[in-house]
């Protein structure tokens, strides 16, 4: 299958701090790719590299064969690679739907064409009665819900979500998850699913990959991470 | 018969198209007895009610405050009484070239701030900045500008020289301005445009997220800005026929701007007019009524309205008004880019 | 002509000292609390008027007066912190300005309404008398507010540098998070902070207040030219707000050396723009 991001021998250095070292990955069309680690170990830096937001010391980032490295974030954006924030960032004094118009005005030049796609959006992902509510007087779930309608009006082909489900009940999490994996299965678009909850991760990944302080420690499917001897160390003491 | 009674009613009655009946009505206000004074008030009222909606494209919907907005207001000023003055030029093109000046230099120095990520409070100073030191260059250039002194429109009284016996005129230019900016404003915040500024003022890494070029669309409103108050300096020159650096450069005026738009609401379309007639008037007549030291005390009640505003209600004085609507109809309506 | 440029070159470091203390206050406060005091100028307009009637009512020669009036502005530092200044540090920008803007229209304007537009002044002989060093003529009030206006960032450089608080107070301009982790209160550093960046400019008040007439708008001019200096030097360094205060001083005294001021000030224009072209943070300022 074809590999549309291709990260190799990525490093990102600040100052003295190694954030990243010589990291490859892949992913490959309609993957859900895993993306897991300790506090620390460069899975938002890597995320910051790949859409722009910093620049690597050393290494590649291609994106259908094409080297992303020097462009700014709104360019990467416009290519087709859309991120959600760790810690959400709403337009928070814009509502609900008027946060997904921004999104949608990517692709749609008409406001109300726009308006149109982001109301569908907005109730795929569940917050259809929410749409005038001011996005900073969202709760956490709803937030995050809101930043992945966001970036579905981008028309993405890959998305990198960034601890999606942190802060979210379980019941909340479960909901989560199945519409990532709707998304996947009715827009066919690929993602890096950085997370923190590696149960949550184990089951919606086609792959996972590891990486602790900075360097890639292990990849491969949810059942060979799951009893890889070096992951198990790194994750010493942790709900597996 | 173009309308029916009963359509004419029903015309009228839905709000949007009543709107349009003050509008009209507002071009027939020369025709009535006013004293000169009132006219003069009014069109003051109305040349700082377009200031204060163009300050707002950029700051208010962009979020990139400017204190030093009057050196748009200067340049364009200075330019039309300068190429009149020196070359007898037709303040009409004279005119343009100042807009096309203003828009120039706000395109060097929004390019210079927005390009290198400068933050926002740098880029206020910048603004500030300028308009002090364009005060100080076209004070001490004394043999061109005139300095300290200023310098005087040649007066023909001629329309072909942008310059008009009768006041009415002047209103009359001033309110299809004032208008025009206000149609463009309200424009701009319902399009792409509008959205685009108002995610950059939000969160400007999240709007560079959503695909946004911000440093584009900041460059953008600055220079439209800019351009519209530069015309707005030109209106100043024609009317005053008489140019001071202190009066179109100075510190107050920029303030005066910045300060009477949030005041209204920046983030509106329509709360810096509101602003501007609500405060200039009573501004004014305060200082015809009492003179003295104590035309200043209702400007300290002024500055403490304005610690107030900008402590509880963001909005400014539109927000207000706009909240308590929404509560009497009972619905919950959509402000559109609010600062909340 | 030699005598004239070295002459206007001590004229030039002396004009800078006037200027100092504001544009090292506005950095003070804005590392800390990246807020922006655009009322300096009014609260040395205060701190003037403050000297002025404790010398017309009490007698006091505005240099011993230092300490009082450093000690009232400090206390007005506290007091319009809690009131005004911390509820507003996480707004927007745009709501921030207003309110200074209304500070700047409160402070100006009582002044008028208290002590109307008179200009006053304070005749303290030893003032108006120079020091004569070969062919240079230094005015000794000038001199004094120089003097007095580097002792006072020197002290401040050693009180933050060297001080348990002041070590604290540069540590919250860091990295507040971090600060507040490792068990500062931080709310009481920014009030700290705001009310001694208030106490320096008291002090320059009172050297100021010899030399220059007190008036209700007279911030206004201090103001100016304070916000020139912290664009040219950068907006949060010290160093910058030193290096800066120098140059316009230079620039403003050789506007008034040379003949043709025009050319003078077209050139500081230019390198204004220049500098704002190719360094917008300033010269000493930094990239975000």
């Amino acid at each position: 299958m074809n590999q549309i991001l291709k990260v190799e021998g990525v490093t990102k250095t600040f100052g003295g701090i190694r954030a990243l070292y010589r990291v490859d990955l892949h992913v490959v069309e309609k993957e859900i790719l895993g993306l897991i680690g300790p506090n620390g170990s460069g899975k938002t830096t890597l995320i910051n590299v790949i859409t722009g937001v910093y620049k690597p010391s050393e290494g590649e980032v291609l994106y259908n064969e094409e080297n992303l490295v020097g462009l700014s974030p709104h360019q990467i954006a416009e290519k087709g690679i859309v991120r959600t924030f760790q810690l959400t960032r709403p337009f928070g004094n814009l509502s609900v739907i008027d946060n997904v118009i921004v999104g949608s005005l990517l692709k749609s030049n008409h406001i109300r064409e726009a308006r149109e796609k982001s109301i569908k959006t907005l109730e795929m992902v569940g917050l259809g009665d929410h749409l005038h509510v001011l996005s900073k007087d969202l709760t956490t779930g709803n937030r995050k819900r809101l930043e992945l309608a966001r970036a579905l009006t981008m028309e993405p082909s890959l998305m990198l979500l960034d601890e999606s489900l942190a802060g979210l009940t379980s019941a909340e999490m479960r909901e989560n998850l199945a519409l990532l994996k709707k998304i996947r299965s009715e827009r066919g678009i690929s993602m890096i699913v950085v997370e923190h909850v590696v149960k949550a991760v184990m089951d919606v990944s086609d792959r996972i990959v590891v990486l602790d302080a900075g360097e890639k420690i292990a990849e491969g499917d949810p059942q060979f991470i799951a009893n890889n001897e070096k992951v198990i160390e790194v994750y010493l003491g942790k709900v597996m | 018969m173009i309308m029916s009674k009963a359509n004419l009613k029903d015309y009228l009655t839905r709000s949007k198209n009543l709107f349009y009946v003050p509008i009209v009505i507002l071009f027939f206000i020369p025709l009535l007895p006013i004293p000169i004074y009132v006219m003069h008030v009014l069109i003051l009222s109305l040349l700082f009610a377009y200031l204060c909606t163009s300050w707002a494209i950029v700051s208010g919907f962009a979020g990139q405050v400017s204190l030093g907005h009057t050196c748009f207001y200067g340049i364009g000023a200075y330019t039309t009484t300068l190429l009149f003055h020196y070359y007898g030029l037709t303040p009409w093109i004279g005119g343009v070239i100042g807009v096309a000046f203003s828009a120039v230099f706000a395109f060097i120095l929004g390019y210079a701030c927005f390009r290198f990520r400068v933050r926002g409070p740098y880029f206020t100073f910048a603004t500030l900045a300028s308009t002090v030191i364009l005060q100080g260059l076209f004070i001490s250039q004394s043999q061109i500008t005139g300095g300290e002194l200023g310098i005087e429109m040649p007066y023909t009284g001629s329309p072909l020289f942008f310059q008009f016996t009768d006041k009415a005129h002047y209103y009359l230019i001033i309110l299809v301005l004032w208008l025009g900016v206000l149609f463009l404003s309200r424009r701009i915040q319902n399009s792409k445009f509008g959205y685009y500024l108002f995610a950059i003022r939000e969160d400007e890494e999240a709007a560079e997220a959503c695909g946004i070029n911000t440093t584009k669309y900041k460059i953008l409103a600055f220079v439209l800005s800019a351009a519209l108050t530069g015309f707005g300096g030109v209106f100043y020159s024609q009317y005053y026929l008489y140019v001071t650096p202190k009066a179109v450069y100075g510190l107050d005026r920029s303030f005066q701007i910045s300060s009477t738009a949030m005041v209204g609401g920046s983030d509106v379309w329509f709360g810096p007019s509101l602003g501007s007639f609500l405060i200039n008037p009573v501004v004014e007549w305060t200082r015809a009524t009492y003179g003295g030291t104590f035309y200043t005390l209702p400007l300290v009640i002024y500055g403490l309205l304005m610690i107030f505003i900008g402590r509880f209600l963001p909005g400014g004085v539109s927000g207000m008004i706009q909240k308590g609507l929404i509560s009497l109809k009972g619905e919950e309506g959509d402000q559109k880019g609010r600062s909340q | 002509m030699n005598v004239n440029l070295i002459q206007g070159l001590v004229n030039g470091v002396l004009a800078g000292g006037v200027y100092m203390t504001i544009a090292v206050g506005i950095n003070l406060i804005y590392g800390v609390m990246h807020i922006v005091n655009y009322a300096h100028g009014e609260v040395l307009m205060i701190g003037m008027y403050i000297a002025y009637w404790l010398f017309t009512l009490a007698g006091v020669n505005p240099y011993l007066a230092i300490p009082i009036v450093a000690a009232i502005l400090f206390v007005f530092g506290v007091l319009l912190h809690k009131s005004v200044i911390e509820p507003v540090l996480d707004l927007p920008l745009q709501r921030q300005i207003l309110i200074f803007i209304g500070l700047i229209h409160v402070f100006q304007n009582s002044a008028m309404v208290l002590w109307s537009a008179d200009y006053r002044s304070i005749g303290v002989p030893i003032t108006t008398e120079s020091i004569t060093i070969s062919f240079i003529y230094i005015p000794i009030g000038k001199l004094l507010v120089l003097i007095i206006a580097l002792a006072s960032a020197l002290a401040l450089y050693y009180f933050l540098k060297k001080t348990k608080l002041g070590k604290f107070i540069v540590a919250t301009s860091q990295d507040p998070d971090a600060a507040s982790a490792l068990g500062i209160d931080i709310r009481r550093i920014r009030t700290l902070t705001f009310a001694l960046s208030l106490a320096l400019t008291g002090i320059a008040a009172c050297t100021l207040s010899p030399i220059y007439f007190i008036f209700p708008y007279t911030g206004t001019d201090f103001n100016i030219f304070a916000f020139i200096i912290i664009t040219l030097g950068g907006l949060g360094s010290y160093t910058g707000a030193i290096i800066g205060s120098i140059i316009v001083g230079m620039i403003e005294s050789l506007v008034s050396l040379l003949s043709d001021a025009s050319i003078a000030t077209a050139v500081a224009f230019l390198v204004f723009i220049l500098i704002l072209l190719f360094r917008p943070s300033g010269i000493m300022g930094k990239r975000e």
